[in-house]
């Protein structure tokens, strides 16, 4: 029974979710869950995560640089490794078990044990099982309502905001997907870092669910976007919850992330597209996270006195390495540390941006913990870590370049582009740039990525809102309190110096939060909302005192958003732009709700400090819950909760029901599409692609040598009869096919472009009175697959001993 | 010792089993009413139709019948065709007796250019018009075929004119869909008929087994011409050696049929002579057929296996028998070939008409002897067969002087059998069909199976003289130890045509071998394996004997209909019609309901529709690309 696209996609991301969790949170939990009672939900649920990731990625990696790569090994590895671990960890008494199986086996076998009992022996076993699991669910229910609830929302309004895309626009929604396609569905072959090496930790994910779980690669970068998403989000609001003190805090920063208008859209639509920059992100804050809860559980360590004796007892003995190697892999504080280095080293393998931003979160994690960092019992610790999470991220990616790969055109595009900036740091050094200079460089590397991004790098995101970010700034519309701010500065400073600098900085900030970032009801809040990076520091140094973790990780998320604050200015600064503004904005908003809840949380917790520890936790949760609601009840009464988007696929919505159906239908092998799309990677696993621009060049002159032929029993031909925007419009952008498009000149066949604006509407009015007339000599043959008012798909069968030459006069070939 | 009681026992035990097994054999023999034959009928049904281009006036031959009744026929509606071309032509007898068979009407004409000028004084447009390169000068008719396609019309080049012709006349090529002509002359390696086409699916005639170099007959030297865009090729010669390191072998490969679209129009090409061939029928069914979006036409449904000289009451030959098998003539005819023939019939699930003949030699000592008359009926009757009269005539006997010795044996022999069904062979058809009213032997005759002799209908019917009555001819189509690929390529024809074969197992050959191949071990072996593999695809088609195809001809002969598609429903409406079958090949769709009458799967999209009812609604549902998911 046919079912629709929209109920298809549903179920396609019901298993999607089923699958990911099973694999990157269910085993973990199964294999290490008694290791880690005593932890946080949020805090287990975020190892478990980092740990699944981890291991798929490497297991991954290490299957396809030996060739070995295959659904079977896939399993196996994931399977075999996993249920040893277990049992050694748990200290599972295997032979026991077996033999009491075993005997079980026997007296069953044997007649002494009726099966019905041995049923009933086993469907014991799993109710016990699944009865735990339940009272376990029960009690979090029961024990924390509140959060349950909240999260609930949370959830279901990342649905409606993230999911509901998904369902509406089928297609891909960023032009590098097709590249990342195309990566990945090399790996099929065992042939990783296919265009040159390049992090791809991302690819390993999706290869793995496609050849564990048998989604289609095209179906996983269609729908993963939204799993990716509501993990991201889900990362952030465990970091939030373990961080804070008071339980709510974390839902006024999941509040304005994911609900309140506050944020640019340019900071969240990239979120609507499968891209390993987002998922990335994923990575940042477990990294962070780790990062504290190291420096907080060694000091504890170290506290203790015993422990530092055994140490010395232990250093003196003769088996001296291993011993000091056993005492440190037993310590809680090396869990995090091996959590850090898995989550960093993570960062790197899937998008390098993100270990930037991480690298960033450390650097202001080494000034907020410096009165620890710079001791020798921290400081090797994090330094071996860091470096160790490094070489984990690029061991598989040098031994790939030794063997002779080249690296891939993004990553030589990433480094020009630091290089780039920082030798026009350098040239600038007399001059410090006009914010005028500043949009310049920004859109120059802008469209340099975007003529990368048509050979597959790092491309144009689809919907992109025109008037954003570094567009805006090309603009030179830079608002009156920019102009302002430079007067503000004290008279007689050159215009080299610090202060000049630090001023220009400081406008370049306010302007590229409101422009890049923020949305704020007045523009003049972000000012606030960069005082308030001081106000956390104020507080955390308010709170090293009292409570030193604490105020330590205040004072690492103030510096934090203080250094990406400057990377989104860097040129004002005459520092090298590492990321793009458009890119920076993204991260500086991701941990923007960091700030509210760290403020608002650290504040109740200073109110509540002389208090008991018990009215002190009770009051503070009282109070972040009302600021919660107050949050809502404003956002919901001052008109600022965000409005749903749309970020279009580059694809039309027909042309996916229809390469979904043929792969549904059609035997594998046995079809090609003729279209404009992607289809060569979407449907590779199962039939083939023609581009429409060699079909029609290959007939454009009429002739007795002409001949177009596609060797498949069946073809298919994806026709727009409104041709979509394929990233450029034109100035006839959403008119029909028409006779006047076929009778233009048939544009040069120099890639992507051929697709794009007005040519896209040629190619489509050629291809569409191209099918009328091959329709006419073949009515039998041709039939419509698919017709809209926007689209229309012809399918014709052919005989495989004497294929049709699809070169015919269409009218519109030249004589 | 045993006792009495134990005795008495054992013995009623015995008694029992012996009457046990005893019995059944006793009341079969004794109930058998072997001398009766089951499909004879009293009533016989007259055939109505004798206006049809087809079918003759009765006192003319056949063959002859059908160029007397030359004539032009159209009723004014579309159901017509013209031809194009010498009137005496072998074309033009193919298309005639297509027409007959599919209720075509047709008319002749010169030229092109004259029906042209026909059209313009407002003559109704034909369904297809028909050109015959031998006798219409095409160079000369260029624009007039140009207009008849800009009007829409259906063109079937029945033949081509010589390549050098093609080559030279560009505009002709290109109506012709003709890319390039690369040889005038070569000698493909064979055949490849694709799928689709014809019923029974693709086939490749060539050779490449030891064994079929004997099943080669076809022609195989044809003209080079490679197909342009907008073609569709259905047959193509096999250069597969020749073209080995081309890639596109298959895209050159010289066509033999084929067709071109222009405008609306569709053209039809045969790059051969099989048009003038009675398997023509099947090929302009092929190609109505994709003319349209659906087929539907009358069909005989009817499968016959006639085994001809079986047996032979004489015991003639006796020496070679004994050398051969060891045995005496009567012996191996019911010893050794019955039950193989029996094992066939059960395992093809066959219906037999065996053709007795008393004897071959009317002048030598061997006189037949009917005591194996009486086991043959039985073996007959059991095996749902049926007993003909063979008339094959023996060395120096006339066929007066067989019938005279032959109605002496059958009277003594089983004499209430009533014999409807004779074979002919062809040299004595036209004597066989005088005399066939003034001997009381086959005075119950109803049908006479022949050879198949190219200018005499493959169907027809006569009225014989003196009872009035109308007698069917059922032509044999092929001899089923001998296949070869022209054989398969008829039989192909012949059943997507008129769901119709007639096999003939000659057994005059065992009895007098002329080659070891006439060993029966060989000649059975063959028929077997021929029979499982090319009849297989037309399993759907009933098995008959020669008296019930020849109620099915009868039937088929006096039918008409018409049918019309709107959307996805076909109607059909069949008048004068008892039992009719028709046959309905559809494009990518297949039958969701029916009313009206029954259908059973030929192959894929075609179906053969048993009719029920005058008027029948047939829908259709598309079964390639259907969506699974859909949108929005």
């Amino acid at each position: 029974m046919p079912i629709s696209m929209t109920t298809l996609t549903l179920l396609q991301m019901a298993g999607l979710f089923c699958a990911y969790l099973f694999v990157m949170v269910g085993i973990p939990a199964w294999v290490f869950g008694r290791k880690l009672v005593g932890h946080r939900l949020h805090e287990r649920f975020m190892i478990y995560l980092m740990v699944g990731n981890f291991y798929c990625m490497n297991l991954v990696l290490l299957l396809q640089l030996m060739k070995l790569s295959h659904p079977a090994t896939l399993i196996l590895g994931t399977l075999i490794p996993a249920v040893w671990v277990r049992i050694v960890i748990n200290k599972i008494p295997v032979r026991q078990l077996a033999e009491v199986y075993i005997r079980d086996l026997r007296r069953l076998a044997g007649g002494q044990l009726g099966l019905k009992s041995f049923c009933y022996k086993v469907g014991r076993a799993l109710r016990r099982a699944l009865m735990r699991v339940l009272r376990r669910i029960g009690w979090l229910l029961c024990h924390r309502t509140v959060d349950f609830l909240l999260t609930t929302l949370i959830l279901a309004a990342l649905c409606w905001f993230y999911g509901s895309n998904i369902l509406s626009d089928f297609g891909y929604k960023a032009s590098d997907v097709p590249v990342h396609n195309y990566w990945i569905n090399a790996m099929n072959d065992n042939n990783i870092f296919v265009a040159g090496v390049y992090p791809h930790g991302f690819h390993c994910i999706i290869y793995y669910l496609h050849g564990v779980f048998g989604f289609d690669t095209y179906v996983l970068l269609r729908i993963f976007a939204f799993l990716e998403t509501v993990m991201i989000h889900l990362v952030l609001l465990c970091f939030m919850r373990l961080c804070c003190k008071t339980r709510y805090a974390a839902y006024i920063g999941m509040l304005f992330y994911v609900v309140s208008d506050f944020c640019r859209i340019n900071t969240y639509q990239r979120f609507d597209a499968t891209l390993p920059q987002e998922y990335g992100m994923m990575f940042i804050l477990p990294a962070i996270y780790f990062g504290f809860a190291f420096f907080k559980t060694r000091r504890e360590e170290l506290l203790l006195p015993e422990d530092s004796d055994q140490i010395s007892q232990k250093l003196k003995g003769r088996r001296k390495f291993k011993g000091t190697f056993r005492n440190v892999t037993g310590r809680k504080s090396f869990l995090y540390l091996v959590g850090f280095a898995m989550s960093f080293a993570m960062t790197l393998m899937v998008h390098f941006y993100g270990t930037m931003v991480a690298g960033i979160f450390c650097v202001a994690m080494a000034l907020g913990y410096c009165f620890w960092f710079f001791r020798k019992k921290y400081f090797w610790n994090v330094v071996i870590t860091c470096g160790i999470s490094v070489m984990v991220a690029v061991l598989p990616m040098a031994v790939a370049f030794i063997g002779g790969r080249p690296l891939e055109g993004s990553l030589r595009w990433g480094m020009s582009i630091i290089t780039n900036s920082a030798k026009d740091a350098e040239a600038q050094n007399g001059k410090i740039p006009e914010i005028g200079d500043l949009d310049e460089e920004v859109v120059g590397s802008g469209e340099k990525e975007n003529d990368l991004g048509a050979e597959g790098q790092e491309g144009e995101f689809a919907g992109e809102e025109p008037g954003t970010g570094s567009d805006l700034l090309s603009e030179g519309s830079v608002p009156e309190e920019t102009e302002e701010a430079p007067e503000d500065a004290p008279e007689g400073e050159g215009q080299n110096g610090l202060l000049q600098r630090l001023r220009n900085g400081w406008s370049s900030i306010y302007f590229g939060l409101n422009t890049l970032v923020l949305k704020l009801p007045d523009m003049s809040m972000a000012y606030w909302v960069m005082y308030s990076f001081f106000g956390l520091i104020l507080l955390g140094i308010v709170f090293l005192k009292l409570r030193p973790s604490y105020g330590a990780m205040l004072i690492t998320t103030g510096l934090h958003h203080l250094f990406m604050c400057v990377m989104l200015a860097a040129y004002a600064f005459g520092l090298p732009a590492l990321m793009d503004g458009n890119r920076t904005s993204i991260y500086l908003a991701y941990t923007l709700p960091l700030v509210v809840s760290f403020l608002v949380d650290a504040v109740v917790s200073l109110l509540f400090l002389p208090a008991k520890e018990r009215v002190g936790t009770y009051g503070g949760n009282v109070i972040s819950f009302l600021f919660v609601g107050a949050l809502a009840v404003y956002l919901w009464l001052g008109n600022q909760v965000r409005a749903t988007h749309r970020s279009p696929g580059q694809e039309m919505n027909e042309a996916i029901t229809c390469l979904a159906n043929i792969i549904r239908t059609e035997k594998d092998y046995t079809w090609t599409i003729c279209s404009a799309n992607d289809e060569t990677q979407m449907g590779f696993d199962h039939g083939y692609h023609y581009e429409i621009s060699s079909f029609l060049e290959g007939m454009e002159f009429l002739g007795d040598v002409n001949m177009v032929r596609i060797p498949t029993q069946v073809v298919y031909f994806f026709i727009e009869k409104v041709p979509l925007d394929y990233y450029v419009s034109y100035w006839g952008s959403g008119q029909e096919i028409s006779e006047e498009g076929a009778s233009r000149a048939l544009p040069p066949n120099w890639g992507i472009s051929m697709y794009q604006g007005e040519k896209r509407w040629i190619c489509m009015s050629r291809m569409y009175y191209w099918a009328q007339e091959f329709g006419r000599l073949y009515p039998n043959e041709m039939q419509v697959y698919l017709e809209t008012d926007q689209f229309v798909c012809y399918r014709v069968e052919q005989n495989m001993y004497k294929l049709f030459n699809f070169a015919i006069d269409y009218g519109y070939n030249v004589e | 010792m045993v006792s009495r009681r134990n005795f008495f026992g054992i013995l009623v035990m015995m008694a029992v089993l012996l009457f046990m097994f005893q019995f059944s054999s006793v009341i079969k023999e004794n109930e058998s009413d072997y001398n009766i034959n089951a499909y004879g009928t009293d009533e016989v049904m007259p055939i109505r139709r004798g206006e049809l281009v087809l079918h003759g006036d009765g006192a003319a031959a056949w063959g002859d019948a059908l160029q007397d009744t030359a004539a032009e026929e159209t009723d004014g509606g579309d159901d017509f065709v013209v031809f194009c071309g010498s009137a005496e032509g072998a074309v033009c007898r193919v298309v005639k007796e297509w027409c007959g068979y599919t209720k075509r009407g047709m008319v002749v004409c010169d030229s092109p250019a004259e029906y042209v000028s026909r059209l313009e004084a407002g003559e109704p447009l034909p369904q297809v018009l028909l050109v015959d390169s031998q006798g219409v000068n095409l160079a000369d008719h260029v624009q007039a075929l140009y207009d008849l396609t800009d009007m829409g019309i259906t063109l079937v080049f029945c033949n081509l004119p010589d390549a050098s012709v093609i080559a030279g006349e560009g505009r002709l090529r290109k109506l012709l869909g003709i890319q390039q002509v690369l040889e005038e002359q070569v000698e493909v390696e064979g055949i490849h008929l694709f799928a689709g086409f014809l019923l029974g699916g693709e086939a490749r005639y060539i050779v490449e087994r030891q064994e079929d170099e004997k099943r080669q007959d076809l022609e195989l030297t044809v003209p080079w011409y490679v197909t342009a865009g907008g073609t569709k090729t259905y047959m193509a010669g096999i250069l597969d050696e020749l073209l080995k390191d081309n890639e596109a072998k298959n895209e050159y490969a010289p066509a033999i049929v084929w067709r071109n679209g222009y405008g609306d129009s569709k053209i039809f090409v045969v790059n051969g002579d099989y048009l003038s061939r009675v398997e023509g029928i099947g090929i302009l069914d092929g190609m109505m057929y994709e003319a349209q979006s659906y087929s539907l036409y009358p069909v005989v449904n009817a499968q016959n296996v006639v085994v001809t000289n079986y047996p032979e009451f004489a015991g003639e030959n006796e020496e070679v028998m004994r050398t051969l098998y060891s045995r005496r003539t009567e012996a191996v005819q019911r010893d050794i070939c019955w039950p193989d023939i029996a094992t066939l019939v059960e395992k093809n699930n066959l219906k037999l008409t065996c053709m007795f003949t008393p004897q071959y030699q009317y002048f030598d000592e061997s006189e037949p002897s009917g005591e194996d008359m009486v086991f043959y009926l039985q073996q007959l009757r059991e095996a749902d067969a049926e007993a003909g009269i063979s008339l094959a005539l023996g060395e120096g006997v006339s066929l007066w002087e067989k019938l005279e010795r032959d109605e002496a044996f059958f009277s003594s022999f089983a004499g209430d059998y009533r014999y409807s069904t004779v074979y002919a062979e062809a040299d004595t058809l036209s004597q066989t069909r005088e005399i066939l009213g003034d001997v009381p032997l086959l005075k119950d005759v109803r049908t006479i199976a022949c050879d198949y002799e190219f200018g005499r209908p493959l169907l027809s019917w006569y009225e014989a003289p003196g009872t009035k009555r109308a007698v069917t001819m059922q032509s044999i189509t092929s001899d089923v130890s001998t296949h070869t690929y022209s054989d398969d390529f008829f039989v192909r024809s012949l059943e997507t045509a008129l769901g119709y074969s007639n096999v003939k197992i000659e057994m005059h050959n065992v009895v007098w071998p002329r080659s070891e191949e006439d060993r029966w071990e060989k000649m059975y072996d063959n028929i077997s394996s021929n029979l499982n593999t090319f009849w297989r695809a037309f399993a759907v088609f009933s098995r008959t004997t020669l008296t019930e195809s020849d109620e099915r001809i009868r039937n088929f002969l006096n039918l008409d209909y018409e049918d019309e598609r709107e959307g996805d429903v076909i109607s059909l409406r069949v008048w004068d019609a008892g039992e009719s079958w028709f046959l309905l090949r559809v494009h990518g769709e297949e039958i969701v309901s029916i009313s009206g009458a029954e259908y059973e799967e030929v192959e894929s999209g075609s179906y053969l529709l048993y009719v029920t009812e005058e008027n029948v609604e047939i829908g259709l549902r598309r079964i390639r690309g259907q969506l699974k998911y859909l949108y929005p």
